[in-house]
């Protein structure tokens, strides 16, 4: 599939790089088509664009970004019939980034995107757990790479 | 909206699965009892209103910023911390 994007240019998007959200997410009910970008630059981030309207867009991540060990999320019936939850299937789970104007960067534990993997339908879900916040800050030294093997030493110098 | 007026300890059934009962009248504070079935999210609304105003303010983050921002955490900076209270 092939999309036009005003920053991209025309993107070509696999599969598996399709985000389906049928309800929308909450406050933007009405974009329900959106592909993952995955650009080097914005490691660790990904960006999840509207294909309805390209100007639409958010950047998501992996929660190990923002939180350690494990992140309770439970879905409830209704959700899991909404991802059209089958067994053997994989959920991927990205929280929504937020940057203010000091360029802190912060994301919403609270409403993660839920997708499952095999179908690409995801919904935004609200997670339980007073622990959860709106707006946590990145954990540090986590979106540095990992260090590469480390430079030989230069022998008979 | 159907509007039903209930006393201490009364119920309200919604289908035959929910049944809310008013458990406390304090000042002007209800506290509600609700019994519902697994596949029936019952949240506050408040929260609905946080999780969309922080959508919205997701959706300021341009591709832009992103890469500036993602490239500063690359580089190893520290990243900052919000302020309190935000």
């Amino acid at each position: 599939m092939r999309i036009r994007t005003p920053l991209w240019g025309t993107l070509e998007v696999a599969d598996d790089q399709l985000v389906h959200l049928p309800e929308g997410l909450v406050g933007f009910e009405d974009f329900h088509r959106f592909v993952l970008v995955d650009v080097a630059e914005y490691h660790p981030f990904l960006w999840l664009l509207s294909t309805e309207n390209p100007s639409v867009g958010f950047a998501v991540a992996e929660p190990r970004y923002f939180r350690e060990g494990t992140y309770p999320v439970t879905l409830s019936a209704t959700d899991e019939s909404h991802l059209e939850l089958a067994a053997g299937d994989t959920l991927a789970i990205f929280v929504i980034i937020a940057i203010d104007a000091e360029q802190c960067v912060t994301a919403n534990l609270r409403g993660p995107i839920v997708l499952n993997t095999r179908n690409r339908i995801a919904k935004q879900i609200i997670a339980f757990g007073t622990s959860l916040s709106l707006r946590e800050p990145i954990r540090p030294g986590l979106a540095a790479p990992p260090v590469s093997a480390v430079e030989p030493a230069v022998s008979g110098a | 909206m159907l509007i039903l007026t209930r006393k201490l300890g009364e119920n309200i059934r919604i289908g035959d699965q929910v049944k809310i009962t008013v458990l406390d009248i304090k000042g002007g504070q209800v506290k509600l009892g609700i019994d519902a079935p697994p596949h029936i999210a019952v949240h506050r609304e408040e929260i609905y209103e946080r999780i969309r105003e922080e959508n919205r303010r997701a959706s300021n983050v341009t591709p832009r910023l992103l890469r500036e921002v993602a490239g500063a955490l690359r580089t190893n900076k520290k990243p900052r911390r919000p302020r309190e209270g935000s």
